[in-house]
């Protein structure tokens, strides 16, 4: 291994590679519950060369090599689960490039959730992306990679289907483009190619190493504002999901119950998100939305809460700061994640099951 | 036990059912109105119970304080017509019943009763509350809101809890028997609302008003008249003791502020909108808000001068983004003592 790390030097410099006990404990490990499983060496490329160069000696010497991001997935997926190299990419963070006009973004696969949302509130402030309710730290190469979901899911679905392209090192070596941006220098699609996304996305990082991708950017309303839809019975739930879903007004659209605090326990929550570029655009789109779920105010059997400005900017946040900060295991948080991804018309099962896991 | 005091005799011989006929929100002539109320009087079923935005107003306009709203509340919950969505009204019974967490403490005059306001117990500061106490917590809670939410049970059932708890827990041992009530809502409810379900207070509520136009007096010297236009917000509590408004003017006089004249002012004075919200009536809350709004806009007022902070949560954004600055009726005063330029 001393002759691996010394090659890995000579590719990324020395003090780049690590086979450390230190190292090799803290990347032993995610967030989650499952057992730790150590590295044999810790490498930090800076370039899409540099990924190539390892790949080539990786693949000669038949080393297992596991990519990373920031390394907040839960179930284990960046151990290294037979030892070998983790490939860190923190330190290809950079933000290539935004096409206004086109609206999409490209980014090397260590660029943060947060770095993208900062830079384009700065520089961009019309657009933005679908960030998850995750740390900012999170990058948007591993969201992308495991079908992540985030603030405009609902409208726009995951955020696998809001890639536009991906450049990827492959065990081989070779370095290769997928969708638009391996014809011209545009990332703006994947169709009307052949597309090979679906050999990288799903497969947490086992079938490639994504250097560089490019996501879709969406508008970025002046307005703002959150409903949070109450009833008790779950079994409405799915209509009313139907129904808020149905107006196509919703830029994010989730269902919640909590035990915690006492208030919200037992209660099934509808939040939907929507914004608008001036104050009447709003109102109208608020209106089209409660028109859906009418039937169900005028019963009196659910409603919207009445929240003033001030208590509607948790629901606005985007991450939502006590989710992320939930998320956040360095922080003091963490969790075991029970999830499902199903169809609608499941969700009283699931929400039983989840109350019996629970 | 509690029950409320009225006499329904003199609703029938009323000849101008005021209750109704002056109502902001729902328009009757006498003969409607005066069957409307023969309605609610007989437990029948009546519009009023559906349509009222439960403004507190009527209670004012009795000119017998024959507590016209406190009825109307009595029987929405009879007959289970509840204002608010019913998962929404219970959701706010289990967030504002009392925790339990209350324990002996010493206070000294002045009392300031923060009711249930945790994030403005911050107000009490300065000259104004030099040497004050103030107490604060779900176990203090008033529960006046619940006549929003067509729950008169609750408050009977919460209410004299929370009496016994200001008095057993604060001012008994303290040897304190007067208490500052920072909202017209907990004045009212001490004042106005207790006596009308025959729940007793053992201590004197004192509207916070009349202690700030003490304290003024008593600091005058030292007022740096403010001049400037305001505009205020009566609260709907406000309407359970119409007769405190005249201190609104008076401290208004005292910091040097104007009170322009405005149409949705006074005995005109709107709602803020958010218990129609609650209702989910958002178009007549847009409406009330708009007009309103619009009102002050046209003052050319510089504040819009809260004493509730549900109407203050409710509106300031809408008031800040027309250039208005909202504020506290005890901050406004405190603006007073500042140094020019700070």
């Amino acid at each position: 291994m001393q002759e691996i790390c010394d090659e890995l030097g000579k590719i990324v410099g020395s003090e780049y590679v690590s086979d450390q006990p230190e190292e090799r404990y803290i990347y032993s490990m995610d967030p989650g519950t499952m057992p730790p499983l150590e590295p044999d060496v810790v490498v930090v490329p800076n370039s899409t060369d540099e990924v190539r160069q390892i790949m080539l000696l990786a693949n000669k010497h038949k080393i297992p090599v596991v990519p990373l991001g920031a390394g907040l997935v839960l179930s284990g997926l960046s151990r290294a689960l037979q030892g070998g190299i983790i490939l860190d990419m923190k330190r290809m963070n950079r933000i290539a490039e935004v096409n206004e006009i086109s609206r999409y973004a490209v980014v090397e696969a260590g660029a943060s959730q947060g770095m993208l949302q900062a830079y384009l509130k700065k520089h961009h402030p019309g657009l933005k992306h679908s960030a998850p309710d995750a740390p900012p730290v999170a990058t948007i190469a591993g969201n992308v990679s495991i079908h992540g979901s985030g603030h405009i899911s609902h409208a726009h679905g995951f955020h696998s289907d809001m890639l536009n392209g991906l450049e990827v090192v492959l065990p081989t070596g070779e370095v290769v483009r997928i969708g638009s941006c391996a014809v011209s220098k545009y990332w703006f699609a994947r169709a009307p190619l052949p597309d090979l996304a679906g050999l990288f996305l799903g497969w947490a990082g086992t079938t490639g190493v994504i250097t560089k991708l490019a996501i879709k950017l969406y508008p970025s309303y002046r307005f703002n504002d959150v409903g949070v839809f109450v009833c008790e019975d779950p079994q409405l739930v799915p209509d009313i999901l139907y129904r808020l879903s149905g107006t196509q007004m919703g830029e994010d659209l989730a269902a919640w119950m909590t035990p915690k605090p006492d208030w919200a326990r037992g209660f099934l929550h509808c939040n939907i998100n929507y914004g608008a570029n001036t104050k009447a655009e709003l109102i109208w789109k608020r209106n089209l939305i409660r028109a859906s779920v009418k039937e169900y105010i005028d019963k009196k059997i659910a409603g919207f809460m009445p929240l003033p400005a001030v208590m509607k900017q948790p629901f606005l946040e985007v991450p939502g700061r006590v989710l992320s900060r939930f998320a956040d295991v360095r922080k003091g948080g963490g969790f075991e994640y029970v999830g499902a991804i199903m169809p609608v018309e499941l969700f009283p099962d699931a929400y039983r099951l989840g109350l019996e896991i629970a | 036990m509690y029950a409320l005091n009225f006499d329904p005799q003199i609703c029938e011989q009323c000849e101008t059912c005021d209750c109704l006929m002056k109502c902001q929100y729902m328009r009757y002539d006498l003969a409607e109105a005066k069957a409307e109320k023969m309605n609610i009087l007989k437990g029948r079923e009546s519009k009023v119970l559906t349509d009222c935005v439960t403004c507190y107003a009527c209670e004012a306009y009795c000119p017998s304080a024959n507590h016209p709203f406190y009825q109307i509340v009595e029987r929405q919950e009879e007959k289970g017509l509840l204002p608010v969505p019913s998962p929404i009204t219970k959701q706010q019974i289990i967030m504002m019943q009392a925790k339990g967490t209350i324990t002996p403490t010493k206070v000294h005059s002045p009392v300031i009763n923060m009711c249930y306001f945790p994030m403005l117990t911050g107000c009490v500061r300065g000259k104004l509350y030099e040497n004050a106490s103030f107490i604060v917590g779900s176990d203090i809670f008033c529960n006046v809101m619940w006549l929003h939410f067509g729950k008169n049970s609750v408050i009977r059932e919460r209410l004299p809890r929370m009496v016994e708890n200001i008095w057993n827990f604060y001012l008994k041992d303290s040897g304190v028997d007067e208490l500052v009530c920072f909202h017209d809502e907990c004045y009212g409810t001490y004042t106005q609302l207790a006596p009308a379900f025959g729940i007793e207070v053992p201590f004197k509520p004192v509207h916070l008003f009349e202690y700030l136009s003490q304290k003024l007096d008593e600091l005058k010297d030292q007022i740096q008249p403010i001049g400037a236009k305001v505009a205020y917000q009566r609260p709907c509590s406000n309407r359970l003791v119409p007769q405190t408004q005249h201190w609104v003017d008076d401290l208004f006089q005292k910091i040097g502020v104007e009170r322009v004249d405005r149409r949705y002012d006074r005995e005109n004075s709107l709602c803020c909108g958010q218990v129609m919200r609650a209702q989910q009536r958002d178009d007549l809350a847009d409406d009330v808000q708009q007009r309103n709004l619009d009102d002050m806009q046209q003052a050319g007022v510089a504040y819009c001068v809260f004493n509730c902070p549900a109407c203050m949560f409710t509106l300031a954004d809408e008031v800040a983004a027309r250039g208005i600055f909202p504020i506290l009726m005890s901050d406004l005063c405190q603006v007073a003592f500042e140094k020019p330029n700070s």
